[in-house]
C-alpha cells in the first residue's frame, strides 16, 4: 500500500497503522485516499510537520467518528467477518492432518519436543493444585481461624504463626462470636522407650475440643475423653505401628526419658487428608501444666512461646470481621512501650498454600519453592515452544505454496493464522498425551524426593484435567503464534512463484546464543548426572573400615539375645552370631556428653553397645589395649573402646589414652581399655565423629549373624519360621547389612533421578532446537550447494563445510560450562558429602563424549543428506 | 425516517449538487470550507455523509482506479430524488418566511 511517486514523503505511518487497525475489517480506501490528499495538499501549502500534524488530528477525527462506526457496524454482517463455518474448520483440520502425516519426523520431534517440556508444567500445575486443597477436608473448615502475631518495633515488622498463651486462654471472655477456642503446642517430643529400643517421638499437646474442631476420626477411643486426663496420648496409626508394631494398644503405656508415663487412649486414622497440622502423637494440653507448672504466668513475653498457637471454631453465622475489636483489645492488653502487637485471623484453609510466617507449624509450600518451579518449567517450555516456532517456519519453503494458493482463492490473513494456530493445536493436543504420560512416570520420583512431598495428592482429577487442556492451549498459542503471524504474512505471488524464504525467529546472533544456552544448559546437567552417579558408586564401595560382607541384621524386637544366639547357633548356615545396639555405618543420634581431660568443657561423643564377638565379626581391629572383660561389674566404672578421633578429640595420643578414665553424665566413669582405627559409623556424607563402644547386654537391639549365603531364600524361610516360633506379634526382618548400607545412599539416587531427568529434557530440546536451525540452514542453501557440487566439491568436503559453524558453538558451549559446573558441582559434592570423591577426568570427558556425539548426531544427519542432493534439481530453475 | 435536514446537511447536499459528477469526499471538504469560511474535519463530513446515505438522501459509488491517490479509488455521491425533494421543501418554507418577514430584515 505505498504511495506511488510519493515516496519520500508519506503521511505518519504510526498514525497510518492506527487508522488501519481500528477500520478493522471495515472498506476504508476511499476514507484513507482523502487523508492522503489532503496531506499531501497541506505539505505543500504548510511544509511537512504541520501536515503531519493535520494528519493525526485528521485520522483522530475519523477514527472515533460515526462514518467508521457504521462502516465497521456493515463490514461485521458481511460474510468474510462471520464466525468460521465448519466447512472451513473441517478443512483446516483435514489439511493439518496431512502436514502432520506427510512430515511424520518433523510431528514427531515437535511433539517429543513439546511433550517434556510440558510435563514439567503439568507438574507444577497439580502440585499448585493440591496445595490449595490442604485442610478442606474439616467439616467446620469455613469457621477454623488461627490467630496470628504480628510484632512492630522500630518499623520492622514480623510475623508470627504462634501467640502468647493469653490470648487463647481468654480469648472467649472478649466475644461470644467463637464457639471453641483450643490451644496447640508442638513442644511434644521425646524418646520413648519401648522394651529395649529408644525409639524419637513427636508431637502436639492440645485440649479435648481439638477433636470438636479439627475432623481427624478416631479408630479406637473415645473422641471426647482421650484428651481429659494429664498424660495421656493419641497416636497415628502410622506411629503405633511404628513403635508397637501393631495397633491394638489402647490403654498401652509408653515411657518417655524425662517425661513420665504415658497412657495411649486412641488410635487416629491416618490423615483423611492433607493438612497443614503434621502430627505423629496428640498429648493432652493438661500434660503441659503436669511437666511445667506456671509455663502460662509469663503471658508477656510472646517469644517465650514458640510452641503455642491458638485456633478457633467461629459461631455459625458470625464473621471474622466482627472479632476485630476483640482480637484489637487483646492485642492491646499484650503490647508494651517497645513494641505494639496486631493479632490477625487467618483461614485453616490458606496456611499451607499461605505466605511464610515465622514459626508456622508443618511444612509450607511457599511462594519461593513455587517460583523457583515455574521458573524452572518455563525454562524448559521456552526453549521447547522457540524450537517449534522455529520449526514450523524452517519448513516455509514446503508450504509456501499452499498458502499461496490459499491466498489467491480468497482466504485473509486471519484464515491462514488461525489454520496455523490450529494445526499448533493438534501437535500440543497430541503432545499433551504424551506430558501426561510423562508426567505420571516422574510423579512418583518426585513425591519420593520432595521432604513433605507425602501429604502431596498429584492424582489427576477433574479440576486439574481442566488446567491441564487450558495449559495446552496456552501453549499452543505460545509456540504456533510466532509461525502463524510469519505465514499469514505471506505474499501470495512470491510464495507461487516459489521465492519463498525459510523463515527465521530471531536475528542469527540471537539463535545461536539460544542455542549455545541450550546446550550449556544440558551440558550442565548432564555433568550433574554423571558427577552423582561416580559419587553414589563411590560411596557405597568406599571402604567404611569394617567387613560388611555376608551379615544378616535381625532386630531383637524384646526377645532376649540369649535366647536368640541360642536358636539361631544351631543353624548350619550361621557360623557366628554377636549384637549390638545399633548398625555401623548408618544414621544415629545415639550420642553422650563427655568432659574432656584437661578443661572443664564437653565433646558429644556417639556410643554404641556391643559384645566382644561383635567388634570380631565386623573385623574391627584392635590397636591398642584389650577388648571388652565381659562379666565385669560395671556399676562405677564403663569399660571403652574408643576410636583414633575420640582420641585426637581429647588431646592425647593412642597410647597415651589406654587406662584414662573420663566423665560421662549421670555420675559416671568410662576407662578406656582399648583404642581402634577409625571407621566410618555414620554414612560417608558425616565426618568420622569421636566414638566409643561401651558393653552392656542390656542395650542390645540387633542380632548380627554372619551368614553363608550360598541359598539365600532357603535360610530366610527357615529364619522366618524360627521367628515365628519365638515372637508372633512383630513381623519377622531379614535384611542384609550391605542391602542396609546401601539403602543409606539411596538419597544419592534422587539429585542422579532429577538431574538425569533434567539433561534428558534439556538435551531432547536443546537438540530439537539445533536440528530446526539445520534444516533451516539446509533449506536456505540449497542452492549454493548445488553450485559447489557443480564445481567439484566433494560430499565429505561439504559436509564439512556445512557442519563447521554448528560443531563451534556446540564446542562453545562446553568450553563455558565444563569449568563452571566443575566449580558449581566440587563446591555441592563438598557440601553434601564429606567424604567426597573429586571429580575426575573420566566424568568430564564422558559429559563431553554424551554431548558431542548427540549434537553431531543431529547436525551431520542433516548436513550429510544436503551433501549429498542432486545439484541437476536444484539449479534446474535458475 | 424521513425527516428533517439540519443545517449543514443541507449544506453538504448543495455542496454536492454544485459539484455533480466531482462530488467526492475532499471536493466537498474544500468547497464547504471556501463557500461557508468554516473548518471541517473530515471526519465530521464523513459522518455527516454516512448519515445521510442513511436517510436515504444520497447514494453513492467507488470510482474507477487513477494515477492520482496511490491508486486508489474516490468514493463518488449523488443526490437522490428524496434529497431533493427536502431540499426543495426546505427552500419554499425558507422563501415563505423570507417573504413574510421580508420588512423586518429589508430595512438593515
Amino acid at each position: 500500500m505505498k504511495n506511488q511517486g510519493q515516496k519520500t514523503q508519506q503521511p505518519p505511518q504510526l498514525a497510518t497503522r492506527l487508522f488501519f487497525w481500528m477500520a478493522g475489517s471495515a472498506a476504508v480506501e476511499d476514507l484513507y485516499g482523502d487523508m492522503e490528499e489532503i496531506y499531501f495538499s497541506n505539505v505543500d501549502k504548510y511544509g511537512k510537520s504541520k501536515a503531519n500534524r493535520m494528519f493525526w488530528k485528521q485520522v483522530l477525527s475519523l477514527v472515533f467518528s460515526y462514518a467508521l462506526k457504521s462502516r465497521k457496524a456493515n463490514a461485521a454482517h458481511s460474510y468474510r467477518a462471520s464466525s468460521i463455518s465448519p466447512a472451513l474448520l473441517y478443512n483446516f483440520f483435514k489439511v493439518s492432518m496431512r502436514t502432520l502425516i506427510r512430515h511424520r519426523s518433523f510431528s514427531i520431534i515437535n511433539i517429543l519436543g513439546l511433550s517434556l517440556g510440558m510435563s514439567i508444567c503439568l507438574l507444577s500445575i497439580t502440585m499448585y493444585y493440591s496445595i490449595q486443597q490442604f485442610d478442606l477436608f474439616h467439616i467446620n473448615k469455613d469457621r477454623i481461624y488461627t490467630v496470628n502475631t504480628l510484632v512492630i518495633n522500630n518499623q520492622v515488622n514480623d510475623k508470627f504463626a504462634t501467640t502468647a498463651p493469653y490470648v487463647h486462654d481468654n480469648l472467649k471472655s472478649y466475644t461470644n462470636q467463637i464457639e471453641e477456642v483450643v490451644a496447640i503446642n508442638d513442644g511434644f517430643s521425646g524418646e520413648v522407650k519401648i522394651n529395649q529400643n529408644t525409639l524419637p517421638v513427636s508431637g502436639l499437646y492440645v485440649p479435648p475440643a481439638f477433636l470438636k474442631i479439627f475432623t481427624f476420626p478416631l479408630m479406637a477411643g473415645n473422641e471426647s475423653t482421650a484428651l481429659q486426663e494429664p498424660f495421656s496420648i493419641i497416636l497415628t496409626e502410622k506411629a503405633a505401628l511404628r513403635l508397637f508394631g501393631h495397633t491394638n494398644v489402647i490403654g498401652d503405656a509408653i515411657e518417655l526419658e524425662n517425661k513420665g508415663t504415658f497412657q495411649v487412649t486412641g488410635i487416629m486414622k491416618d490423615y483423611p487428608g492433607a493438612s497443614h497440622l503434621q502430627f505423629e502423637s496428640l498429648v493432652s494440653y493438661s500434660t503441659l501444666d503436669a511437666i511445667e507448672p506456671g509455663l502460662n504466668k509469663r503471658f508477656e513475653d510472646y517469644r517465650f512461646y514458640t510452641n503455642s498457637y491458638t485456633y478457633l471454631l467461629l459461631q455459625k453465622g458470625s464473621t471474622p470481621e466482627q472479632l476485630k475489636i476483640p482480637l484489637e483489645q487483646i492485642a492491646q492488653e499484650l503490647s508494651n512501650p517497645d513494641e505494639t502487637l496486631e493479632l490477625n485471623l487467618q483461614p485453616v484453609t490458606n496456611i499451607a498454600a499461605g505466605e511464610n510466617i515465622n514459626y508456622s507449624i508443618g511444612p509450607s509450600f511457599d511462594r519461593l519453592t513455587m517460583a523457583f518451579f515455574i521458573l524452572l518449567t518455563l525454562i524448559i517450555l521456552a526453549p521447547a515452544c522457540f524450537n517449534y516456532a522455529n520449526l514450523s517456519m524452517a519448513r516455509a519453503l514446503k508450504r509456501s505454496k499452499e498458502i499461496g494458493m490459499r491466498k489467491v482463492v480468497g482466504g485473509g490473513r486471519r484464515d491462514i493464522f488461525i489454520q496455523f494456530i490450529f494445526e499448533t493445536f493438534i501437535i500440543t493436543s497430541i503432545a499433551l498425551f504424551g506430558a501426561i504420560y510423562i508426567f505420571t512416570i516422574i510423579r512418583e520420583e518426585y513425591l519420593a524426593m520432595i521432604i513433605g512431598a507425602e501429604m502431596l495428592d498429584l492424582s489427576i482429577n477433574l479440576p486439574v484435567m481442566v488446567a491441564f487442556v487450558g495449559f495446552a492451549v496456552f501453549t499452543s498459542l505460545l509456540a504456533g503464534v510466532i509461525p502463524a503471524t510469519y505465514f499469514s504474512k505471506m505474499r501470495a505471488i512470491s510464495s507461487l512463484r516459489g521465492g519463498g524464504k525459510a523463515g527465521v525467529l530471531f536475528k542469527s546472533k540471537l539463535r545461536n546464543g539460544l542455542t549455545v544456552f541450550q546446550f550449556c544448559l544440558s551440558t550442565f546437567f548432564i555433568f550433574g548426572a554423571i558427577a552423582m552417579i561416580s559419587q553414589y558408586y563411590h560411596s557405597m564401595n568406599y571402604d567404611k573400615g569394617f567387613d560388611e560382607k555376608g551379615k544378616v541384621i535381625i532386630p531383637l524386637h524384646n526377645i532376649e539375645p540369649e535366647i536368640i544366639a541360642h536358636e539361631y547357633s544351631n543353624f548350619p548356615e550361621v557360623s557366628e552370631i554377636a549384637f549390638s545396639s545399633g548398625i555401623p555405618g548408618t544414621h544415629s543420634n545415639n550420642e553422650v556428653w563427655v568432659q574432656t581431660y584437661q578443661v572443664e568443657d564437653s565433646v558429644a561423643v556417639h556410643q554404641m553397645f556391643v559384645d566382644n564377638s561383635f567388634l570380631e565379626l565386623m573385623g574391627f581391629k584392635l590397636i591398642r589395649g584389650h577388648s571388652f572383660i565381659e562379666n565385669l561389674n560395671q556399676d562405677n566404672e564403663i569399660q571403652i573402646i574408643v576410636n583414633k578421633t575420640f582420641a585426637q578429640s581429647m588431646a592425647l595420643a593412642e597410647n597415651e589414652i589406654i587406662d584414662k578414665t573420663f566423665r560421662l553424665p549421670h555420675g559416671l566413669t568410662a576407662r578406656v581399655i582399648g583404642v581402634i582405627d577409625d571407621f566410618n559409623h555414620l554414612p560417608v556424607m558425616k565426618q568420622i565423629q569421636p566414638f566409643f563402644f561401651r558393653y552392656d547386654p542390656s542395650k542390645f537391639s540387633f542380632a548380627t549373624l554372619k551368614v553363608d549365603t550360598q541359598n539365600v531364600f532357603e535360610t530366610a524361610t527357615k529364619f522366618e519360621q524360627k521367628w515365628e516360633a519365638l515372637n508372633d506379634l512383630i513381623p519377622y526382618e531379614f535384611t542384609f547389612l550391605e542391602d542396609k548400607l546401601n539403602a543409606i545412599y539411596d538419597q544419592l539416587k534422587n539429585p542422579i533421578k532429577m538431574f538425569g531427568f533434567l539433561s534428558f529434557l534439556a538435551v531432547s530440546i536443546a537438540c530439537l532446537g539445533l536440528l530446526g536451525m539445520v534444516v533451516f540452514t539446509m533449506e536456505n542453501k540449497v542452492k549454493e550447494i548445488g553450485i559447489r557440487k557443480v564445481m567439484g566439491a566433494s560430499v565429505p568436503q561439504l559436509t564439512r563445510h556445512l557442519s563447521q559453524g554448528f560443531l563451534k558453538l556446540m564446542l562453545l558451549a562446553l568450553v563455558i560450562t565444563i569449568p563452571l559446573a566443575y566449580a558449581v558441582y566440587e563446591f555441592m559434592l563438598q557440601r553434601i558429602i564429606f567424604y567426597n570423591k573429586t571429580i575426575g577426568l573420566v566424568e568430564i570427558l564422558s559429559s563431553i563424549l554424551i554431548l558431542s556425539l548427540l549434537g553431531s548426531i543431529t547436525v551431520f544427519s542433516q548436513t550429510i543428506k544436503s551433501a549429498k542432493l542432486n545439484p541437476v534439481d536444484n539449479l534446474r530453475y535458475e | 425516517m424521513k425527516g428533517h435536514i439540519g443545517e449543514f446537511e443541507e449544506l453538504v447536499l448543495l455542496t454536492i449538487a454544485v459539484l455533480g459528477e466531482q462530488a467526492y469526499g475532499v471536493a466537498v471538504l474544500e468547497d464547504i470550507q471556501e463557500r461557508a469560511n468554516r473548518k471541517i474535519s473530515i471526519g465530521a463530513l464523513h459522518s455527516t455523509i454516512t448519515r445521510l446515505e442513511e436517510k436515504g438522501f444520497i447514494t453513492s459509488y467507488m470510482g474507477e482506479p487513477t494515477q492520482e491517490r496511490g491508486g486508489r479509488r474516490k468514493r463518488y455521491f449523488h443526490l437522490t430524488a428524496s434529497a431533493k425533494q427536502a431540499l426543495a421543501d426546505m427552500k419554499s418554507l425558507r422563501n415563505e418566511l423570507w417573504n413574510l418577514s421580508n420588512l423586518e430584515l429589508s430595512s438593515q
